[in-house]
């Protein structure tokens, strides 16, 4: 939460006053990102839709407490957090606990039946490791994370979003999902083995190529915006 | 000791960015990393992977206020009525 605060410090734009705008323009100009963020986390546009009214109506109830420490909509993404983790530990009580019978194929589909690797890893230029180069280039990764996340299995995306890109406490994680510790790593292994297969090929190969690309012409091609050429 | 397949390694090597791993884990890693490039790579690229993810949340926060390219990813009309309505009742409920 604190970092993710202070990410969005410095921008400008809609949600960086330190004053509330109308709680009625509310979903004008933070709705499709709400949304997205609570869809990510339950993959279910209904429950994504409830999450998202029940984060903006607690924030109208609690207006009286904002204190200007953040923009606006990172303080309704933190409302929002807390209301998809309720939605979380609800699914997961009426489905009666998560310990249904595992059949991912994962490991299955990366490993040979010697435990060898099927596509071994491909090596990444260093260019293509380096963090972000800007705000776009930071918003293009997340849309590509998204997709790739849709192809992981729904409770090992959970772990992994909760545990990689919310920062959330492992002991939290695991009273939400209802699992035990040895459980939550096997999760967060197996959706990292398909994310970084998948953002292998959707991300950081692709980057080594526009990145040469560029290198090879520097100037002289206005026309392009950076990232189009990307498969 | 025992020889780490890769796919072994693979698990030791993502559960050990969450936990520190026990003695024969770490015996058994670093016998297998010597010997395969491949787990080598893997375990630089799970790195950077957990690095990028890091900031993905709050790369969404930042984007523009609607999504106007990707509407699939967005709110549909309905949602969007729906909500807005429910706001504007409950805002004018609080509101004198
Ligand atoms: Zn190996």
């Amino acid at each position: 939460m604190t970092g993710q605060a202070e990410a969005s410090d410095r921008r400008t734009g809609p949600g960086a006053a330190t004053a509330l705008s109308d709680p009625r323009s509310w979903v004008d100009l933070h709705g499709d990102i709400l949304f997205r963020f609570a869809l990510a986390r339950l993959r279910d546009r209904h429950a994504a839709e409830e999450a998202v009214q029940e984060a903006l109506l607690a924030a109208l109830g609690a207006r009286a407490t904002f204190a200007g420490h953040c923009a606006e909509r990172t303080w309704l993404i933190g409302i929002l957090k807390h209301k998809v983790v309720d939605h979380l530990r609800r699914r997961i009580r009426d489905r009666g606990q998560g310990d249904e019978p595992d059949n991912d194929t994962t490991e299955k589909s990366a490993f040979t039946w010697e435990s060898a690797w099927r596509q071994p890893p491909r090596r990444w230029s260093s260019a293509a490791q380096e963090d972000p180069a800007s705000d776009l280039e930071r918003q293009e990764f997340a849309a590509a994370l998204r997709e790739c996340l849709a192809g992981v299995p729904e409770r090992a995306a959970q772990a992994f979003v909760l545990k990689i890109v919310d920062e959330t406490d492992s002991d939290e994680i695991c009273k939400v999902l209802s699992i035990t510790p040895t459980n939550l790593w096997v999760l967060l292994h197996r959706a990292r083995l398909r994310l970084r297969a998948c953002l292998e090929q959707r991300w950081f190969l692709a980057r080594d190529q526009t990145s040469a690309a560029k290198d090879a012409k520097p100037p002289a091609q206005p026309k392009g915006k950076p990232g189009k050429g990307r498969p | 000791m025992i020889l780490f397949s890769c796919k072994d390694a693979s698990r030791t090597m993502s559960a050990q960015r969450d936990r520190p791993l026990s003695f024969f884990e770490r015996v058994s890693l670093t016998g297998h990393l010597l010997v395969c490039a491949a787990c080598r790579l893997y375990r630089r690229q799970i790195a950077v992977l957990d690095r990028w993810c890091r900031g993905a949340g709050a790369a969404e926060e930042a984007s523009a206020a609607s999504i106007n390219e990707k509407t699939t990813d967005g709110l549909t009309p309905e949602s969007r009525e729906r909500l807005r309505l429910s706001i504007a009742k409950a805002a004018g409920d609080t509101q004198p």
